[in-house]
């Protein structure tokens, strides 16, 4: 800490000369001590500097505050973040009461401060500049649980009694989870927490960690909620009806397929190898596609995740597309045979959770996907119900840096379907997916007549409501590893399947 | 409303320095001090303001009534029990009411449930500054202030209502009515709460953040539903994770406290309010006694002057000290919190203190003064794990931890590259707990013998706190940067 000397002068004089001579200047009061002293303080002009810094300091505080009330440059949607930012609290008298109001008027005020983007990108500059940094970790990692050698013992799988008495017991998974809040906030910023907006699906995103200029998501087995994933795929086949071949895919992801083996081997991120053994042995009522992981790691020189996001790139896709095909007997459409179509300056999840990191920045990921050469009729449906054509492989170019990977698909969408035009007939499929599969399903075109593409965590009917009346020749599911730990994703595949 | 929240430093501040410098009576400037205040406090607690407006209107009437009313010294002393009773309870049935029936009920089995009290913000503060001025009028050592106004700016001050110093009446009566701005102070008041802005912002958020990622979030431990997976994975960690974790909390809670009271201290010196020091650089004492001269004073010597004299201090005999100073620490310790894990850190450091008494103090002042430091870190470290974890069942675990039993190894990969990447912030985190700073500047002050180094000078000391500012700003508005979460997607 640093004191500045105070400049009045303080005399200290016995009390029986205490003169009465001190001037007008004389601002002190009296103040009798037992030592019968008395404290004189004079007063002086204020210095020039005193004057420049009062002045530079409150010019700068006032210049921000004026700033801060600009409420045209305050930002209302963060791109980075994908999220809306806190609102201006509606006034009630409900949420004056219980401190609600101002709460939310706190969190509007710092979570839409004008600048904020560019702010936090010269924060996590600046904080990169805090050490040594090899490799940067992002966010908590969890320890993963040990992975069972054993199977999963499933015999219980046309009715398991935890899928039905979870999904009855607890309240709808779209939520994210509150903060506890301690009650005494005296010493925590925690207004600066939980501005995720609720009632949203999201899908959590691990811990990260950076090397060089590639992020990759650690992955942590889950012992409690493996279980409920298994289950949920064993339960497809019921629920549709048992009229079709079920194909599950689990993918794995970058860190355990690009990241160097010196390094990966000291990372506390658990083994996908061995999990994806657990998962695949673990299924039934499906045919489990392997040998993805294996195909994968022949081609891990070759450009098969994003570097600044969690997803895979189509020829990643492309690879768990050639083992799926394989094991339903058929050949796959050779790479070659694709026009490709590339959408650059793409940054991801792992550069938004990473706080854009700098290093990241320095070199952006391009998005190349493999235009379809079928004449196909894609229509989504939105969760309202309203319909639209989309194209398969929409053109990225002009979207934000954030949002490249939405070419494949049209994203995440409740319910979609793809007609092949150039096939009078052919077999059905329906892809069930998390965001993986969006990368993976344009492959699928040239094999089926129509595919049928659900995301349970949007799509509000169940499973065995779709399938009525339906011919459905091929079920797929397919999402990634970390989806097999992910409650959000398997309450409302729960959901799905009952 | 937070000092180190965007909302205050560029609305709630500059807006009530603005009507300040307009008003140009301390009449006038009181009473906006004075809504600004409860504004303050309504901004955190839109009900609870009225506890505190009660209480001290109690206070205020009870002060008055010792003072005035009443010739027997008897009838004085009844009203500042009965005052002081009031006080307690008020707090005592915010604070300690969930505690103490969560003990009956694990003796007893009732009652079956444990209603669930908010705590106030700043209870703990304002109803001991509330104490101390009653007491003090009581005693005859200030005056009992007339305008119920004026008292309740003195309890309710924004500056310290909510997280202390634990301001005397005594120490500002005179300035509550007669306070001048002055320039110097103001200079001073500016790089103070600079000083303090920075070092909540910059470094003692790091520092919990930090911490959490190294042993456990908050939120994760005291959720019934996760607190099962936080005991795992604190188990999971390796021995330097540990402790550094604990390193981390050890930094972030003296930087975070002090930095509060180096804000409170700097605003009241831009309009010339004076609170005392609330922190001597804790971590440079050389016992665990010097430690407590150092740490948060306005509580020790609270406990000191209202509870352990009035209890007779060590006036009467040794075992009646000895028991007086137990009484002291366990009561320092449950001011922290309504949780066993701090009454047992309160009587871990009144063990130490009595230790230091029967002799270990002498020995300490003949050894080499890092002896002496080495010896309070230590303990005052293992004070903080216990300061740490409410819930007993993680201590053990940490222990273990530090030895390197839980079998995770000496230090694992995720260690070693949040040490590498945060290598230059905890120098300057280490820095920051020590004088190191301020004999610099001292140094440098020394060494400004021409007029071209002065000016260098001086104008450094214009711009160190304007670049703090922009960097807490940065930070502020970055911690907002929140999509770590959830996705999506």
């Amino acid at each position: 800490m640093i004191y500045n000397k105070p400049r009045d002068y303080i005399f200290r004089v016995p009390n029986a000369t205490a003169p009465e001579k001190q001037s007008k200047k004389t601002k002190g009061k009296a103040k009798k001590d037992n030592n019968l002293t008395e404290i004189v303080v004079i007063k002086q002009k204020p210095k020039k500097q005193e004057i420049a810094k009062i002045a530079a300091f409150f010019v700068t505080l006032y210049l921000g505050t004026v700033l801060a009330f600009i409420i045209p440059l305050r930002p209302t949607y963060s791109d980075s973040e994908k999220r809306t930012l806190q609102e201006f609290p509606q006034f009630t008298l409900e949420a004056l009461y219980t401190g609600d109001y101002f709460e939310d008027i706190t969190l509007w005020f710092s979570d839409t401060f004008p600048f904020r983007e560019s702010m936090t990108k010269i924060n996590t500059f600046l904080k990169s500049l805090s050490g040594i940094s090899t490799v940067e970790i992002h966010g908590d990692v969890e320890g993963g649980d040990d992975i069972p050698d054993i199977p999963l013992d499933v015999d219980a799988t046309v009715a398991p009694p935890t899928t039905t008495e979870v999904t009855t017991t607890e309240p709808p998974t779209t939520e994210t989870p509150t903060v506890t809040s301690p009650a005494v906030v005296e010493t925590t910023n925690a207004q600066n927490q939980a501005t995720v907006p609720t009632n949203m699906n999201v899908q959590s995103l691990g811990a990260i960690l950076i090397a060089g200029n590639s992020a990759y998501e650690y992955y942590s087995f889950s012992n409690s909620l493996a279980p409920r994933f298994i289950n949920s795929v064993n339960n497809i086949k019921n629920a549709s009806g048992n009229k079709s071949n079920v194909y599950t895919l689990v993918v794995p992801t970058s860190i355990d397929i690009e990241l160097n083996d010196a390094l990966r081997k000291d990372v506390n991120s658990s083994d996908q190898k061995k999990a994806l053994q657990y998962f695949n042995s673990s299924f039934k009522n499906t045919t489990a596609v392997t040998g993805i992981y294996e195909n994968l790691r022949n081609h891990r020189t070759e450009y098969l995740y994003f570097r600044t996001d969690h997803h895979w790139t189509a020829l990643g896709a492309y690879y768990a597309y050639e083992q799926f095909i394989y094991t339903k007997g058929v050949s796959p459409v050779p790479i070659n045979d694709y026009k490709t179509l590339h959408f650059d300056g793409f940054l991801g999840t792992f550069y938004a959770s990473s706080g854009q990191s700098t290093e990241l920045a320095k070199t952006p990921d391009t998005v190349i996907a493999y235009e379809p050469f079928n004449n196909v009729d894609f229509t989504i449906t939105q969760k309202d119900g309203a319909t639209f054509k989309w194209k398969v492989v929409a053109d990225a170019t002009d979207y934000a840096p954030s949002m490249k990977y939405t070419a494949f698909i049209g994203a995440d969408q409740p319910y979609s379907v793809i007609e092949n035009l150039d096939k009078d007939d052919g077999e059905t499929c329906l892809v069930i997916k998390d965001s993986f599969g969006n990368a993976f399903v344009p492959f699928l075109i040239p094999h089926y007549k129509t595919i049928h593409i659900i995301d349970p965590r949007h799509y509000e009917l169940t499973l065995s409501e779709f399938s009525q009346n339906k011919k459905i020749d091929d079920i797929i599911f397919i999402s990634n590893i970390s989806t097999t730990r992910n409650e959000i994703f398997i309450g409302a595949m729960e959901e799905f399947i009952k | 409303m937070v000092f180190s929240s965007l909302i205050f430093i560029y609305a709630f501040l500059p807006i009530t320095l603005l009507l300040y410098a307009v008003g140009k009576k301390t009449n006038l400037r009181n009473y906006i001090l004075l809504i600004a205040s409860l504004v303050f406090y309504t901004w955190g607690e839109p009900l609870y303001v009225l506890i505190l407006i009660t209480m001290t209107f109690i206070d205020w009437l009870s002060a008055l009534l010792i003072q005035n009313l009443f010739e027997k010294q008897r009838s004085k002393k009844a009203v500042l029990v009965i005052t002081v009773i009031i006080n307690l309870s008020i707090i005592g049935f915010f604070k300690y009411t969930g505690f103490f029936l969560s003990n009956i009920n694990s003796i007893f089995g009732v009652p079956e449930t444990i209603p669930d009290i908010i705590l106030p913000i700043g209870i703990s503060f304002y109803t001991f500054q509330l104490i101390s001025y009653v007491v003090d009028v009581y005693r005859q050592e200030v005056p009992a202030q007339k305008k119920f106004t004026n008292l309740l700016l003195y309890s309710s001050l924004f500056y310290q209502c909510i997280a202390g110093p634990i301001v005397r009446y005594s120490d500002i009566q005179n300035e509550i009515e007669n306070r001048k701005i002055d320039f110097t102070e103001v200079c001073n008041g500016i790089t103070r709460f600079a000083i303090g802005l920075g070092k909540k912002s910059l470094i003692a958020n790091v520092c919990g953040a930090l911490s959490d990622q190294l042993l456990v979030s908050d939120a994760f431990m005291s959720s019934p539903e996760t607190v099962n997976a936080a005991l795992s994975e604190v188990a999971s960690r390796s021995a330097v994770g540990i402790f550094f974790g604990v390193l981390f909390y050890m930094l972030q809670i003296y930087l975070d406290f002090s930095a509060y009271s180096d804000m409170a201290i700097g605003m009241g010196q831009m309009v010339g309010f004076h609170f005392k020091e609330n922190f001597n650089y804790p971590y440079t004492a050389k016992s665990i006694t010097d430690f407590w001269r150092r740490w948060h004073i306005s509580l020790s010597t609270f406990f000191r002057d209202y509870v352990y004299i009035p209890l007779g201090g060590n006036r009467k005999g040794k075992a009646k000290t000895y028991i007086n100073l137990l009484i002291v620490w366990f009561l320092t310790g449950l001011w922290h919190g309504a949780s066993w894990n701090f009454v047992l850190w309160g009587l871990f450091f009144c063990a130490f203190l009595l230790i230091e008494k029967a002799g270990l103090l002498k020995a300490l002042k003949n050894a080499p003064s890092f002896v002496g430091v080495i010896y309070t870190l230590f303990v005052v470290y293992f004070g903080w794990i216990l300061f740490r974890f409410s819930d007993f069942r993680f201590i053990p675990i940490v222990l273990k931890g530090l030895l390197g039993l839980n079998g995770n190894g000496f230090i694992d990969f995720e260690t070693k590259a949040l040490l590498a990447s945060n290598i230059f912030f905890i120098i300057i985190a280490i820095i920051a707990v020590t004088p190191a700073a301020k004999k610099l500047k001292e140094f440098i002050i020394s060494k400004c013998n021409t007029q071209k180094k002065q000016l260098t000078f001086e104008i450094a000391s214009i711009v160190f706190p304007i670049i703090i500012l922009l960097l807490s700003t940065l930070t502020l508005v970055g911690d907002s940067y929140n999509p770590f979460l959830y996705f999506q997607f």
